[in-house]
C-alpha cells in the first residue's frame, strides 16, 4: 500500500508549492531571487581580540563592530558634538535632562547572540570599566568626563557628566559599544584579553561569532531575524594576511571579495583598476601623516635644551615652505590623499578652518634659512653654522611604504637648499623606540585619529610634551592650549577657537604635515548596495548582497 | 649514544642563552605593540611589566623562561596573551608540511638529475642542467614567488595565491575534498621553495659522483663488465652519498622554520611567519620558543645525518 501511496503523495507535496509559485508575480519572483551570500575581508592584521575595552583599531575593531552595536551610530557628516549627527542603534530614543545628564532608552527588541535582552546594567557595566584607569586603559582618558553611569529600570541609562561640553553625547556613545554585564562582570579585568569570552565574543550585532583559526581567519555569521534586519550576506570572513603584495594577489584571484587600505604605490590601484572585477571605494580616513621636528636636543638626556637646529622657528618654517608637498602626496597615493594644512585627518570637521598654507617657495626658505645664520661656508653644498652642517636625521618606519617614498623625495627636494637629510628606514619597534625616547631629529610619523578634533590634545598639547606615544616632539605652545580649551568646553560656536589654534600651529610649524589620505578599499563588482563607512569602514556590511547573477558557489553555503 | 645526547643538549642551551641576550640586547619595545593610537599610561604599562616579567633582571627572567621550559611551559606571548607552546603547535603542521614535501623534492629530484649530469660531464644535458640550477639558485625566494602567484593564481586562476586551505571551505567537508584543498595550496609555495633549493643538491651530489666514478673501484667494476646502472648506483652512488647526506642533516631544520619569505609571500601559517612576526614585535616569548624549537631540529638532522651516512658508508660503522 505505501509503496502506491507515495508517488501520490509526493506529488501533492510538489504540486502545492509549484502552483503557488507559479501564481507570484513576476517582480515577486526576482525578490526571491537571493543567495545566502559570502564575503571574504582581506586584512592584514590578526583580530585578536575582538571586543570594545580591549581594541581601537584595526583588524579587531572592523570584528568587534560586526558583533557589537553603538548605542548610537555616527552619521556619514561626522558631526561629533551635539546629538544631531547620529542615529539611533541599540538607543531608541534618548532626551536631556539637564546640561550634563543624557538619558538613553534601550530598544527592547536588542538581545544577546546567546537569548538573553540586552538591559542598561550592561551599559553601565561596561562603560564603568572602561572609564576606571586601571581596568579600562586607554579609554579612561577618553571618557574622564563623565562623572557617572547609572540604570533606572531595566532599560534606561542615565549618564551625568563632569561639565557642560560639545561632545558629551559623542563621549558616552561611540568609544565603548556595550558589552553583556552577565558574561564580562564576571570576569577580573587584567584577565578579560585572556579570557573565553574575548575568544569567542558574545555580542548583539548583526553577525555573530563562528570561529577563528589565530593568525589566519576570523568567521561570522549572520543573525537570522535580528532586530535592526538580517544581513544579505550570511557568511563574513576575515582573512588575515600580513604581507601586502599577497593580500593583493589574492584580491586579484578571486579568492578575496574585498581588502582594506590598498597599499601605495599607485600602481597597485592600476592594478585593482585593470582586473575588471573590482571597483575602488575611497573612504575618508583618520590617518595622518607628519614629519615631526624635535624641539628638544637629542644630545641632552634631559630633553631640557632646546634643539641646536630645529629650536629655531626660522628654520622649521624654511623647511615647510621648501617642499612641494602636494607633487610628493600625488606621486604616492595619486588623486587619494589631501594635503593638510595642519594635524588634520580627513575625520574632522575641523579640517577646513586651517588658512591655507603659503605656497612652495625655495627663495623664502633660502631666506629663512640665512636669516637663522646657516650659509655654506666651505662650499660643501651643505649649509653650515658655527662649523656645525644643517644635517638631520629623518627616521622612517619601514613597515610604511608611503613614509619610505615620501622620505626620499623629502631629502632630494631638501638637498638644493643644502639642507642634507639622512633618512634613517628602521624596524618597526626600534623607530618606536627611537622616537619615545626622543632620540630623533626629524621623525616621519602617522597618526589615526579618532571622528573628534579633541584628540589634538594628544599630540599637540604642552601637557602631553615628552610623553611617549604622544608629543614626542615636546611641541609646547600655552596659546594654542588655551585656544584648545575653549574650543572644546565654550558653549557657543566653537569654529573660531578651532580656526584661530590652527593658525597658530600652523605658525609655530611644528611638524611638516604632508598628508591626510583616503583609505582605498577594492570591493569585487558583485556586491549591491555596497557602501563603506569613515568612521568604521564594515559597519554597513549588513546592507550588502550579492548580485544574483554573479553569485559564486561559495555564496550558497550555508551552516 | 649519551654523549652525543649530552652535547645536543648542551647545543640547544646555549642557543637559548644566545638568543635570549641578544633579543634583550637590540632595541625595540615588546610593549610598544599593545599600544592602540594612545599612550601607554606609566600605570598600564607598569601592569603589564609585571606580567610578562619585564620589570625583573635579566638573569631572574632567564631562569624563570629556563624553569617554564622545564616544566614543558614556554611562557605567553606579550603580542597575543597567547601560551607560546599553543601558538608553535599551531603552527608546526603547516610548516612540517611544506618542509617535508619540499625536502623529499628537492633530494628526490635533486640527486637522479647530478647523477645525471656526473654520468654525462660536459654533455648538452650536463651544461643546461648546470646552467638552470645555477639560474634557480641565484633567484630570490620571495621574487619568485611573487611571480609564480601573479602568473598561476592572478593570471591563469590555475591555483590559490595564498593561504593552506580556502576559509570558506566547510570544515565538515569529507576528508578527501580537505586534502586536495590544502595540496592545491600547497603547489606553488612547495614549487617556489624547491626551484630555489634544488640546485645544491645536484651541485655537490655531481661533484661528489664525479670523484667517485673515478675511483679505481668503479673503474674495476666497469672492467668486470657489470651493467652501467649497476656500476653508477650499487658502486659510485654509495660513495659519493656522503655530502649529499651532510647537506641533508643541514637541511632538516627547515622542516620546522620553514622559509621565512615564502611563507609571507603565499600567506603559509608556518613558523617562519611567526618567527618573523615575533621578532618585529619583539615578542621575546615566542622567538624564544622558536629558538627552541629550531636549535632542536638542527641538533636531530646532525645526529640523523650522522645515522645516514653510517648507514650508506661501512667504513663509517663503530
Amino acid at each position: 500500500m505505501s509503496r502506491t501511496r507515495a508517488p501520490l503523495a509526493c506529488a501533492r507535496r510538489l504540486l502545492l508549492p509549484a502552483a503557488i509559485v507559479a501564481l507570484l508575480p513576476a517582480g515577486s519572483l526576482a525578490a526571491q531571487r537571493t543567495v545566502p551570500g559570502s564575503a571574504v575581508i582581506i586584512v592584514g592584521q590578526d583580530p585578536v581580540t575582538p571586543v570594545p575595552t580591549l581594541t581601537r583599531l584595526g583588524a579587531s575593531l572592523d570584528v568587534s563592530n560586526q558583533l557589537f552595536l553603538r548605542l548610537a551610530r555616527l552619521g556619514p557628516g561626522l558631526r561629533t558634538w551635539g546629538d544631531s549627527g547620529f542615529a539611533p542603534e541599540l538607543a531608541r530614543r534618548w532626551s536631556r535632562r539637564d546640561s550634563v545628564t543624557l538619558v538613553f532608552d534601550l530598544d527592547s527588541r536588542a538581545r544577546w547572540h546567546d537569548g538573553r535582552p540586552v538591559v542598561a546594567n550592561d551599559v553601565v557595566t561596561t562603560l564603568d570599566r572602561a572609564r576606571i584607569p586601571a581596568t579600562g586603559g586607554r579609554y579612561a582618558s577618553l571618557l574622564s568626563e563623565i562623572a557617572d553611569v547609572r540604570a533606572e529600570g531595566n532599560r534606561r541609562v542615565v549618564v551625568t557628566f563632569r561639565r557642560r561640553y560639545a561632545e558629551q553625547f559623542y563621549d558616552a556613545v561611540f568609544h565603548v559599544p556595550p558589552m553583556p554585564a552577565h558574561l564580562v562582570a564576571p570576569i577580573p579585568a587584567e584577565s578579560l584579553a585572556a579570557s573565553r569570552f574575548a575568544r569567542e565574543p558574545v555580542g548583539n550585532g548583526p553577525y555573530r561569532w563562528v570561529r577563528s583559526v589565530p593568525g589566519q581567519l576570523v568567521e561570522l555569521e549572520a543573525v537570522r531575524g535580528h532586530f535592526l534586519g538580517t544581513a544579505g550576506i550570511l557568511r563574513l570572513v576575515f582573512r588575515v594576511v600580513p604581507d601586502a603584495d599577497a593580500r593583493l594577489n589574492l584580491l586579484l584571484s578571486g579568492d578575496g571579495d574585498a581588502q582594506e587600505a590598498v597599499s601605495p604605490p599607485v600602481a597597485n590601484l592600476e592594478r585593482i583598476r585593470a582586473a575588471g572585477h573590482l571597483r575602488e571605494v575611497p573612504v575618508a580616513s583618520g590617518m595622518l601623516g607628519y614629519i615631526l621636528f624635535n624641539h628638544a636636543d637629542p644630545a641632552d638626556s634631559a630633553r631640557a635644551r632646546p634643539h641646536p637646529v630645529l629650536g629655531d622657528v626660522r628654520v622649521r618654517r624654511a623647511l615647510v615652505r621648501a617642499l612641494d608637498r602636494e607633487r610628493m602626496v600625488r606621486a604616492v597615493f595619486g588623486p587619494y590623499a589631501a594635503v593638510p594644512e595642519g594635524p588634520t585627518s580627513q575625520l574632522w570637521w575641523i579640517r577646513s578652518l586651517a588658512p591655507a598654507a603659503a605656497p612652495v617657495d625655495t627663495a623664502a626658505a633660502r631666506r629663512l634659512l640665512a636669516e637663522a645664520g646657516w650659509r655654506d661656508t666651505d662650499g660643501d653644498g651643505v649649509l653650515d653654522r658655527a662649523g656645525r652642517p644643517l644635517v638631520l636625521r629623518l627616521g622612517v618606519p619601514a613597515p610604511s611604504a608611503p613614509r619610505r617614498l615620501i622620505a626620499l623625495q623629502v631629502q632630494e627636494q631638501l638637498r638644493p637648499l643644502g639642507v642634507q637629510v639622512d633618512v634613517q628606514v628602521l624596524e618597526g619597534s626600534v623607530w618606536q623606540e627611537r622616537r619615545n625616547r626622543g632620540d630623533f631629529d626629524l621623525d616621519f610619523g602617522a597618526a589615526v585619529q579618532d571622528p573628534s578634533p579633541s584628540g589634538i590634545v594628544n599630540s599637540w598639547s604642552c601637557a602631553n610634551a615628552g610623553r611617549p606615544d604622544a608629543n614626542v616632539g615636546r611641541y609646547c605652545d600655552p596659546a594654542v592650549d588655551s585656544l584648545v580649551a575653549l574650543a572644546r568646553f565654550s558653549s557657543g560656536d566653537p569654529a573660531p577657537y578651532w580656526r584661530e589654534a590652527l593658525a597658530r600651529i600652523q605658525a609655530d610649524a611644528p611638524a611638516i604635515f604632508l598628508y591626510a589620505p583616503a583609505t582605498v578599499f577594492a570591493v569585487s563588482t558583485r556586491y549591491r548596495d555596497a557602501t563603506l563607512r569613515a568612521d568604521s569602514p564594515w559597519a554597513d556590511l549588513r546592507r550588502w548582497s550579492v548580485d544574483p547573477g554573479r553569485a559564486l558557489p561559495r555564496d550558497r553555503v550555508t551552516r | 649514544m649519551a654523549g652525543r645526547l649530552l652535547q645536543g643538549l648542551l647545543t640547544v642551551a646555549l642557543a637559548a642563552v644566545l638568543a635570549f641576550v641578544l633579543m634583550r640586547l637590540a632595541p625595540g619595545d615588546p610593549l610598544a605593540v599593545l599600544g592602540d593610537d594612545r599612550p601607554l599610561t606609566a600605570e598600564a604599562r607598569a601592569q603589564l611589566e609585571a606580567r610578562f616579567g619585564l620589570d625583573r633582571p635579566l638573569g631572574a627572567q632567564f631562569a624563570s623562561w629556563a624553569g617554564g621550559v622545564a616544566r614543558g611551559d614556554l611562557g605567553v606571548s606579550i603580542a597575543t596573551g597567547q601560551p607560546v607552546t599553543r601558538l608553535l603547535l599551531d603552527r608546526l603542521p603547516a610548516s612540517l608540511l611544506l618542509g617535508g614535501v619540499v625536502l623529499v623534492l628537492t633530494f628526490g629530484l635533486g640527486i637522479p638529475l647530478g647523477v645525471l649530469q656526473a654520468t654525462r660531464p660536459g654533455s648538452a644535458a650536463d651544461r643546461l642542467l648546470g646552467g638552470l640550477s645555477l639560474a634557480a639558485w641565484a633567484v630570490p625566494s620571495f621574487w619568485l614567488g611573487l611571480v609564480l602567484a601573479g602568473t598561476f593564481a592572478v593570471r591563469w586562476r590555475l591555483l590559490p595565491a595564498a593561504g593552506m586551505t580556502d576559509p570558506l571551505l566547510d570544515p565538515g567537508a569529507p576528508w578527501a575534498v580537505r586534502a586536495a584543498d590544502v595540496l592545491r595550496h600547497l603547489v606553488l609555495p612547495a614549487l617556489t621553495l624547491t626551484v630555489v633549493s634544488i640546485a645544491a643538491v645536484m651541485r655537490y651530489q655531481r661533484a661528489a659522483m664525479l670523484a667517485a666514478l673515478a675511483q679505481p673501484s668503479v673503474l674495476a667494476a666497469r672492467a668486470r663488465g657489470l651493467p652501467g646502472p649497476a656500476v653508477i648506483w650499487r658502486h659510485a652512488w654509495r660513495n659519493a652519498i656522503g655530502p649529499v647526506v651532510a647537506l641533508l642533516g643541514l637541511w632538516l631544520p627547515l622542516l620546522v622554520t620553514g622559509a621565512v619569505f615564502v611563507e609571507y609571500v603565499f600567506d603559509w601559517p608556518g613558523l617562519g611567519q611567526l618567527a618573523a612576526l615575533a621578532v618585529a614585535a619583539r615578542d621575546y616569548p615566542v622567538v624564544m620558543g622558536v629558538t627552541l624549537l629550531v636549535a632542536a631540529a638542527t641538533v636531530a638532522g646532525n645526529v640523523a645525518a650522522d645515522v645516514l651516512h653510517a648507514a650508506a658508508d661501512p667504513r663509517l660503522r663503530p
